[in-house]
């Protein structure tokens, strides 16, 4: 249904389907950067599912169903639908719940409102999002990355050396007078 | 001459001497419930990514909770706008709270209703972070946190139009959030409380 190109740069869905594009879709996997695109000027209202990678960069209303392909919504995608996909990129808008089985990323230019369920989850600076993370879905609590554990014994000898001296600390990071003290 | 501010606007960390308290209790097998009343930001993410976790970002910053608080509006009207804009999934109930500051921006009656809209969503060991003020003569600076790591909080500043602040010290904010009681607090040099909290619903 959608026209295949190699670019980056996406351009408006053809009107009119195309038998080819589809036996061509079957053998093209997540990373081989083959999409179909949705262009700006297209208004989707129904499902979605497929075996190839997707560029949304017009409107999509309903139900986005890719599950070992990625979903990339450019700047000027709207989408008001759950969207379940290996890896999810949002430089556009999305209201709705989304499952990336692999990751998903959210760039600066992102505005997402909705639950995010993804083993792995970025967030660039400048992006906005409203919602829920579901970190690690699915898995046994993992241990703790090994550098993880040194930082925190640090911390806590460095609090309680300093609460039992004279206890320092600044907004900002600083060195500056404070006083710590329990309520209990 | 103009006097330097409390805290440098273009400041990037705050050390916290208390939150590293409450980062212990992550070492438990079970999924936590994070509540982030503030905005996503990145650094709090790749935190709390290395844990097993619900991470909800409220954004109540910028929620017209903070308008219709000067409006005509009831304290219900007012809880029951925050329970819609909350929209925890059914069962919910969070094992952590950052309040930030955010408490300063609401006044006493918008305070009693986050109070209620909020209460359903605790346990009895639910852990709560905030900032609020020793003395009412205290400034909040326009700023949003996020956590770079458990003794540090990333600082940046907030864009757009600041919402009117109400601080409330440590006592207003018991009698008003009474669904926390205050464990510890930290006075910092700027004149404002840092203090963990423990729930009581």
């Amino acid at each position: 249904m959608f026209e295949k190109h190699r670019s980056s740069k996406p351009e408006p869905v053809s009107q009119q389907p195309k038998q080819d594009s589809f036996s061509a879709s079957a053998s093209a996997p997540a990373s081989s950067g083959r999409a179909a695109v949705i262009g700006p000027g297209i208004h989707i209202n129904g499902d979605i599912s497929g075996d190839e990678n997707l560029i949304i960069e017009g409107k999509v209303d309903g139900k986005i169903r890719l599950d070992a392909y990625q979903v990339d919504i450019g700047q000027s995608g709207r989408v008001n639908a759950n969207i379940t996909a290996k890896v999810i990129k949002i430089a556009g808008e999305v209201r709705g719940d989304l499952t990336g089985t692999e990751k998903v990323v959210i760039s600066r230019s992102g505005n997402v409102h909705g639950n995010i369920v993804a083993p792995r989850m970025t967030l660039e600076d400048g992006a906005i999002f409203k919602g829920s993370i579901d970190m690690d879905p699915g898995e046994p609590a993992k241990a703790k990355p090994a550098a993880a554990a040194p930082v925190k014994k640090t911390v806590e000898k460095t609090v309680e050396k300093k609460a039992t001296e004279a206890p320092k600390v600044g907004a900002a990071g600083k060195a500056s007078e404070s006083k710590g003290y329990s309520l209990n | 001459m103009s006097h330097p501010p409390v805290v440098a606007p273009m400041s990037k960390t705050q050390q916290s001497l208390l939150f590293p308290s409450l980062v212990k209790r992550f070492a438990s097998d079970r999924r936590l419930s994070v509540l982030e009343i503030g905005p996503a930001l990145p650094e709090t993410i790749k935190f709390f990514s290395q844990f097993k976790c619900r991470l909800h970002f409220s954004a109540m910053y910028t929620d017209p909770v903070l308008q219709m608080q000067r409006g005509e509006f009831t304290e219900a009207e007012l809880a029951v706008h925050l329970t819609q804009t909350f929209g925890f999934r059914k069962g919910t109930r969070f094992d952590l709270c950052l309040f930030w500051d955010f408490l300063n921006y609401l006044d006493d009656k918008a305070l009693r209703a986050f109070n209620t809209a909020i209460k359903p969503y605790l346990h009895k060991t639910t852990r709560a972070h905030a900032f609020t003020v020793r003395t009412l003569d205290t400034s909040f600076p326009n700023q949003q946190y996020g956590i770079e790591q458990a003794h540090m909080f990333s600082i940046r500043p907030r864009t757009g139009t600041r919402a009117r602040t109400t601080p409330h010290t440590q006592a207003t904010l018991v009698n008003l959030l009474s669904s926390f009681d205050i464990d510890q607090g930290m006075l910092l040099p700027d004149g404002r409380l840092e203090v963990l909290m423990t729930a009581s619903p």
